[in-house]
């Protein structure tokens, strides 16, 4: 299972490599083109990323965080959602690495194997970084109005986590 | 995300002000942008990387392979009729599906800037909104980061997750869909 992920990278690459020399193409060249526009997007969408990062340092940091916890947890118990994961639940929107390090810290404290561990893998795999997403994405056009895009993504991500509960608690 | 910015910002510092010390915040005004600064340093990299393999994708058309497959649910999904989008739009969503989530990133964002050219106002379009939801629902057929995660804790089985995990995405996609169907009708632009 550990290398699946390897294989599969390393492959898709050689397939890539071979195809485009068996169609004759400068792969060197394309190759580098390539290279300067990941390097212009990549700047064009920075100041946004790195705006959305400090708000979330900001936020997580200086315990607002707690608090909002304590708010929102008889809502997910309300909702059968385990409120143990609330900290991934709260943190995966934002940031991918920060929600690997919470999901370590679950499987720490309650066991890989716990319904709240099995609970925790499956949403952790299962949404994504939205408001990253989000913002990326958006940083590289000049829209500024996102309409239902933001209401719709929250709905979704909130019905995987009811959905998650539902099979958590079936498959006991 | 202004809203959403704002709260974020306002929030901590008043908690900080009225129930802590004003000294966590100066530190973390020092910590935060070297660590946005670690960030961007990584994404920067390999957002370099994989829009060098995206062009050589791109010149060699091997996208037609998938696009065959894929084509008639995009052409069905989707309301754009641009070429350049549509096969950015497939290789972000092939590439999400295998886990390379780095390889997703530069063919999202040239998808966007492609959409982008259609939609009037600074309003996100149709397409653009469906976009970037089936893109936060993270369709992967094999969650290999938490297997791994899950290896490493020596769980009795590691990859038990796989199936509902599937099922899970695969349900809020749907649901996400018809969502996002229904309030572009509604939500006019």
């Amino acid at each position: 299972m550990k290398n699946i992920s390897g294989y599969l990278i390393v492959s898709f690459l050689l397939v890539i490599i071979l195809f485009a020399a068996a169609k004759k193409i400068d792969v060197f060249k394309s190759f580098v083109e390539g290279v300067k526009d990941g390097l212009r997007i990549s700047i064009k969408i920075f100041p946004n990323v790195f705006a959305l990062i400090v708000a979330v340092e900001l936020f997580t940091k200086t315990g607002v965080l707690d608090i909002l916890q304590k708010f929102l947890s008889p809502v997910l118990s309300f909702f059968g959602i385990y409120k143990e994961a609330l900290g991934l639940i709260i943190i995966k929107p934002f940031s991918g690495s920060s929600s690997f390090a919470v999901l370590r810290d679950i499987f720490e404290k309650y066991g890989v194997d716990s319904d709240i561990g099995i609970y925790s893998s499956i949403i952790c795999a299962s949404t994504e970084t939205l408001f990253y997403v989000i913002t990326t994405y958006l940083a590289a056009t000049n829209v500024k109005k996102t309409r239902y895009l933001i209401p719709v993504a929250i709905a979704v991500d909130f019905l995987v986590l009811i959905i998650a509960a539902m099979i958590v608690r079936m498959s006991i | 995300m202004n809203i959403f910015w704002l709260v974020a910002i306002v929030s901590a510092i008043l908690y900080q002000l009225l129930f802590g010390n004003v000294e966590k915040i100066t530190e973390i005004l020092f910590s935060a942008p070297q660590k946005a600064a670690d960030i961007f340093l990584t994404i920067l990299l390999s957002i370099m990387l994989w829009s060098g393999f995206l062009r050589v994708v791109q010149d060699s058309n091997l996208v037609d392979i998938f696009k065959k497959l894929l084509k008639p649910i995009f052409g069905a999904l989707f309301e754009t009729k641009n070429e350049r989008a549509l096969n950015f739009m497939l290789l972000n969503v092939v590439a999400n599906m295998l886990g390379l989530g780095n390889a997703a990133t530069p063919a999202g964002i040239l998808a966007m800037q492609e959409l982008s050219k259609e939609a009037k106002n600074s309003t996100a379009s149709d397409d653009m909104i469906l976009f970037v939801l089936i893109n936060t629902c993270s369709i992967q057929l094999i969650p290999t980061t938490v297997i791994l995660l899950r290896t490493k804790f020596s769980s009795s089985a590691p990859a038990a997750i796989t199936f509902p995990t599937l099922f899970v995405s695969m349900a809020s996609l749907f649901v996400g869909i018809i969502l996002c169907k229904v309030l572009s009708k509604v939500w006019k632009q």
